[in-house]
């Protein structure tokens, strides 16, 4: 069985093939980069799977699981967008912002303990938060090029903003909605404007705005971005910032942190 | 600039509301009283947009701008919200705001489904499923209702405390018939399941996230374990299903987003070089 102990040899081996991948994709050398870096999502999914059957739940619960995933998805999501539209660096900047988390992990341990509390084993836990955890990469991505298009002062990258952006708003749409329905099965209610809900709210109508402002062809390029960076901001106090707050002493989203 | 001078006043006028009265006066608003007002307003939308369709107020509450503006308003009452440790969604301004946007999407909804236009099942589903789920919540909160009470094997709970801590005598009695908890090795809850007897009529097993309907508005859940029993909550939600029907509506258009991708203008704008090239 894999446990957290051993996750330090697959995240080394996983973001050196993820590195690789996006040298190899910076020159030009496009089935090496997808090579090396599928290589590196199968260490890491095979650590994941390990974990996973270690724990004997899924690993989801901790803010430090919650990492593993984005760690997971951001790699995804790099190699999708450079499979689709070939941006050299796209895959340096996702299996940076990748390492990111997986660093967290290894010098930030937190207690991974094995218990799962009683609420969350529901058949909506898995969908719910790998859901989420993959409109959190893809929203990611979209900042990567946001910021490149506010540094370089081009729109350019707008095109592919907009269907990062769509694709992370019906993500995040599925993992608040199948939140609500979870929701409504254990606490009686869909929407009880719980901390955490209010931030997810938040979060949803700042990416509705950016695809309500798009829609006009005359709107700015810099108000899109800039609404871009705040999803993100917004998606951080989602997932984690909310834990700060006086008001998350109150929140029922308050499982293992 | 209208625009924003109109729903600067209209917020302002509903935080004066708030200064003056304090929270909106939510009970008064319970069925028949919302369910008529909710007709009523629907009622006056549709004939301002049939019979007014290009008065200046009506373009006004139709224009892109109010969309941006009022998904930014709700933004701020959220942020309000999300940074404050009281709920604030009971107060005036959040239920004008709440209001000023169901009024906004019932228009664009009758506009965007009065002619042809593209991607048109996405857009009736995302924007008349977040319709029916935000004016259930909305206009069904004054009937919702949450009581607790706890049920022990020694004799049948008729009484309850709702969430305000007013006891309330309760439609049907519970007793517990058997409860199983199971523990990790360190003492944390694994899961617990309690049978319940209903009116000394009907048992019923109980688990989290496994209610059991009690009739077409109330359910029971179990909410915790006690010594010697279990916390046993009834809600009444009636307006569940319009919220229900608007979630699976807003799913299915989410799916939708996803497969089509961007709409409109946004997928096809391009670049600024690609539209001064022609492309």
């Amino acid at each position: 069985m894999i446990a957290w102990s051993e996750f330090v040899f697959f995240a080394s081996a996983a973001t050196v093939l993820w590195f690789a991948g996006a040298v190899a994709a910076w020159k030009d050398r496009r089935g090496l980069a997808l090579g090396l870096t599928l290589a590196g999502l199968c260490v890491y999914i095979a650590f994941i799977i390990g974990l996973w059957a270690g724990l004997q739940r899924p690993p989801m619960r901790t803010l430090g699981e919650t990492r593993l995933w984005y760690s997971l998805f951001m790699a995804v999501s790099g190699v999708v967008v450079y499979a689709r539209w070939r941006y050299r660096w796209i895959m340096l900047f996702s299996a940076v912002l990748a390492t990111v988390f997986v660093c967290l992990n290894v010098f930030m341990p937190q207690i991974h303990d094995q218990t799962l509390a009683p609420a969350l084993q529901s058949g909506w836990f898995v969908p719910h938060v790998t859901v989420y955890m993959f409109s959190y990469s893809v929203v990611g991505c979209a900042v990567i090029m946001a910021v490149a298009s506010l540094i370089q002062g081009t729109d350019k990258y707008l095109g592919s903003m907009d269907s990062l952006i769509y694709i992370g708003t019906a993500f995040l749409t599925l993992g608040m909605l199948s939140g609500a329905l979870w929701a409504k099965a254990a606490w009686g209610m869909y929407w009880s404007w719980d901390p955490k809900e209010t931030w997810a709210a938040v979060t949803w109508c700042v990416c509705l705005a950016y695809i309500h402002l798009r829609l006009n062809r005359q709107s700015s390029w810099k108000a899109a971005c800039i609404l871009v960076l705040l999803a993100f901001l917004g998606l951080q106090m989602c997932w984690y910032g909310v834990n700060w707050l006086p008001s998350a002493t109150e929140s029922m989203h308050v499982y293992g942190q | 600039m209208r625009g924003y001078i109109f729903w600067a006043v209209y917020i302002a006028v509903a935080v004066v509301c708030q200064i003056i009265f304090g929270d909106f006066p939510s009970g008064f608003f319970g069925f028949p009283v919302n369910a008529a007002v909710m007709l009523l307003w629907l009622a006056v939308l549709w004939v301002m947009f049939r019979e007014k369709r290009d008065s200046a107020p009506v373009r006004m509450l139709l224009s892109r701008q109010t969309t941006l503006v009022l998904i930014g308003v709700f933004i701020a009452a959220c942020l309000v919200q999300g940074f404050s440790r009281s709920r604030l969604t009971g107060s005036w301004w959040f239920v004008a705001v709440l209001f000023a946007l169901l009024s906004h999407i019932f228009l664009v909804l009758l506009r965007g489904m009065s002619h042809p236009r593209p991607y048109r099942l996405r857009f009736f589903l995302n924007h008349a499923g977040l319709f029916l789920a935000l004016a259930g919540g909305m206009f069904g909160s004054p009937d919702n209702r949450d009581w607790r009470t706890v049920a022990v094997t020694e004799a049948p709970a008729r009484e309850a405390v709702d969430i305000e801590g007013h006891r309330t005598a309760l439609e049907h009695s519970f007793r517990l018939v058997d409860l199983k908890v199971e523990s990790y090795e360190n003492g944390a809850p694994r899961n617990y399941e309690a049978t319940v007897m209903i009116d000394e009529e009907k048992e019923a097993v109980l688990k989290v996230n496994h209610p059991c309907r009690l009739s077409w508005k109330d359910d029971l859940y179990l909410s915790g374990i006690k010594e010697g029993g279990c916390i046993l909550q009834v809600v009444r939600h009636p307006w569940k299903y319009m919220e229900f029907i608007g979630i699976i509506m807003l799913l299915a258009g989410a799916v939708l987003v996803f497969l089509q991708g961007p709409a409109g203008q946004a997928g096809q704008a391009g670049t600024t070089e690609e539209r001064r090239a022609g492309k």
